[in-house]
């Protein structure tokens, strides 16, 4: 009989009791008796997500982690994902439009978003079989994020990988008939930036927070609109526009601090800074051509085999 | 708004090693909607600022705005910032020039005229510089269109941001945020709307407007007050007269807390609103720590400045922060 060593039998403990007060708790709450789920497959879900997210965590911390999770949500697509028809009766009342709704704004485009939210629904319902199980994409929903939040997430993830997996399969001739020109590749400057200057830059942003170089990020490098930002992290506009503005003033102040301590003078710090504005061209699409050397999250998965999302 | 140095910019992209494992449809899910413990968030964003992949998907992944009930306007800055004071000063002098040189105008023409009329030979009058030009250049900013301080924060011009920001509103018909100078045409619309962003809570309440969205004066900044039944009032006469601004429908009010033109109004079941314009829109914000939502009644709003705010709740929480909403601490 394997040995269970003392802790992960305590975690065990933690995670039986916390789930037990859980299940108690949130399965008349989740309606998942409705959606066709016994209270068995209930604490199943639970146990799954909790082992995921919190690991170790006390009863108590389960409990509440349990508690935060948007429970109908996940009763809903999980008992979709077993093929309850009562679930999915449900599940297309509320999200059918919806799926073509988010497909159109994603694609942009009627046909290509028809076509998405299709394949989407394929995915959900389940049409590939695993082992002789079939195998729905809503059974990697875990109910952190609303149901409509992760389907729009999952849809943007495959158009995301199918507009990539295109653009690598074009054919030059077509793309000559079509009346493509390709240049010369462009010459790219060398630039003699002082390697002081760049490690003292790398150093002020790595000091940053994760949330400054994420706006700094979108903002410089992905182009996104303020509104945009400010929607990903649920705060006005203008708390953006203010945390740019006090960013380039932070960040030009703390990189001349760090000039200064490796022994430039204020003078030279501000000159080295200034020639590198000037001469500087940056070729920013060139740097964010990480695809080939970075997949996807939904790629990776595809190319290992395993359900992605 | 002060530029960022290139080389903050190349630095960081040319950061390309992507720490793995790319965070799932769940995780990113759950950061747009505020659902993720403290340090859950950290992460996720963390590996934002480095995957442009990523990104890209959360971008994608957030929803519209619905044309209809949102009203945008220039974003505001506080009326007595340098950049309007600066602007202002500049005006008044093309005013003070254009008055003075309209008067000298009339002065020789009056003299011309008369001069005329005594030798009855009507004489071409003399060339006097046209003010239209500096008038003209005057009024344009006279007549108080706003420049926008915030326009420049869009800088750097040379990335054309606020032209991107319209190209990229326009391309899908929605509204321009954030730089809209024309009227729009909005619906009047007496009650927030919520726009569930999959659970995100932001609410846009959009006010009836008639006519140019340019500002034509400096904003002045109001006087506010609670009523016992919950309801917000704003006075911009000094509290000679009061007229009542709908925030929520649901939530009755409790607490105010006013900086200038940045309010903040909290209620009952954690009912927590924000508005940069004095209470022409208004943003709902959900404090939320370690996944959990602020539920409690807000009995006390405070904001020293800007971003440094404290809430005080009905079961004795407080819940501060310190970058304006973006995140919160429970104490």
């Amino acid at each position: 009989m394997p040995v269970i060593p003392k802790k992960d039998a305590k975690a065990g403990t933690a995670l039986q009791v916390g789930l037990e007060r859980s299940v108690a708790e949130l399965y008349p709450k989740s309606k998942a008796e409705s959606f066709g789920l016994s209270r068995e497959d209930f604490a199943g879900i639970l146990s799954e997500v909790a082992a995921k997210y919190a690991p170790g965590a006390s009863a108590k911390e389960i409990h509440a982690f349990c508690c935060s999770l948007r429970i109908e949500e996940l009763a809903l697509a999980r008992a979709c994902a077993a093929g309850h028809n009562k679930a999915w009766e449900v599940f297309l009342l509320r999200y059918r439009e919806k799926l073509f709704e988010v497909a159109n704004y994603i694609t942009r485009e009627s046909s290509a978003g028809r076509e998405l939210a299709d394949s989407m629904y394929a995915d959900l319902y389940g049409t590939s079989t695993r082992d002789g199980q079939r195998v729905s994409k809503l059974a990697s929903y875990t109910g952190r994020g609303s149901l409509e939040g992760w389907l729009r997430t999952v849809m943007a993830q495959e158009h995301v990988n199918r507009y990539r997996r295109r653009r690598r399969l074009v054919s030059l001739d077509e793309e000559s008939e079509e009346g493509a020109q390709f240049a010369a590749p462009e010459r790219e400057e060398v630039v003699a930036v002082d390697p002081r200057v760049e490690a003292a830059t790398d150093e002020a942003l790595a000091a940053l927070p994760a949330a400054d170089r994420f706006v700094l990020a979108a903002y410089f490098l992905d182009d996104r609109i303020l509104a945009e930002i400010a929607r990903t992290l649920g705060v006005h506009e203008s708390t953006i526009s203010r945390k740019l503005d006090k960013l380039a003033k932070s960040l030009r102040k703390q990189i001349l601090a760090n000039l200064g301590r490796r022994g430039m003078s204020r003078r030279q710090a501000q000159e080295a800074m200034q020639v590198d504005v000037r001469d500087l061209r940056v070729n920013i699409g060139k740097r964010l051509m990480q695809e080939d050397a970075h997949p996807a999250f939904s790629e990776k998965k595809a190319e290992a085999g395993e359900e992605p999302g | 708004m002060a530029d960022v140095p290139k080389i903050v910019i190349r630095r960081l992209a040319s950061c390309t090693a992507v720490p793995d494992p790319h965070p799932d449809a769940n995780l990113l899910a759950a950061l747009v909607e505020k659902s993720l413990a403290d340090h859950e968030r950290l992460q996720v964003l963390d590996h934002l600022a480095q995957c442009s992949g990523c990104r890209e998907v959360v971008a994608l992944a957030i929803p519209e705005l619905v044309a209809a009930d949102v009203a945008r306007q220039p974003v505001s800055t506080p009326w007595f910032s340098w950049p309007v004071l600066r602007w202002g000063a500049a005006i008044a002098c093309v005013v003070v020039v254009g008055a003075a040189v309209t008067l000298r105008e009339r002065e020789l023409r009056q003299t011309i005229s008369g001069e005329g009329k005594r030798s009855a030979v009507s004489a071409p009058a003399a060339p006097v510089p046209q003010p239209e030009a500096t008038q003209s250049q005057g009024s344009s900013v006279a007549t108080g269109v706003e420049l926008a301080p915030k326009a420049t924060i869009q800088a750097p011009s040379e990335r054309g941001a606020a032209s991107r920001e319209m190209v990229a509103r326009a391309a899908n018909g929605a509204v321009v945020p954030g730089r809209a100078k024309e009227d729009i045409g909005l619906a009047e619309s007496s009650s927030s709307n919520p726009m569930m962003a999959g659970g995100m809570a932001m609410s846009w309440t959009a006010k009836p407007t008639t006519g140019p969205l340019l500002k034509t004066r400096a904003m002045p900044i109001p006087r506010w007050a609670l009523t016992a039944d919950g309801t917000l009032q704003r006075s911009f006469d000094m509290g000679r007269s009061w007229e009542p601004i709908t925030v929520s429908l649901e939530a009755s009010l409790r607490a105010v807390a006013a900086n200038g033109l940045d309010i903040w109004v909290g209620g009952t079941a954690g009912a927590l609103y924000h508005s940069e314009d004095a209470g022409e829109h208004w943003v709902k914000v959900q404090p939320i720590t370690d996944g959990r939502p602020l539920t409690a009644d807000i009995i006390g709003v405070e904001f020293a400045d800007f971003e440094h705010g404290r809430l005080n709740t009905a079961s004795g929480e407080v819940w501060t922060t310190e970058d304006a909403g973006l995140t919160w601490q429970k104490r």
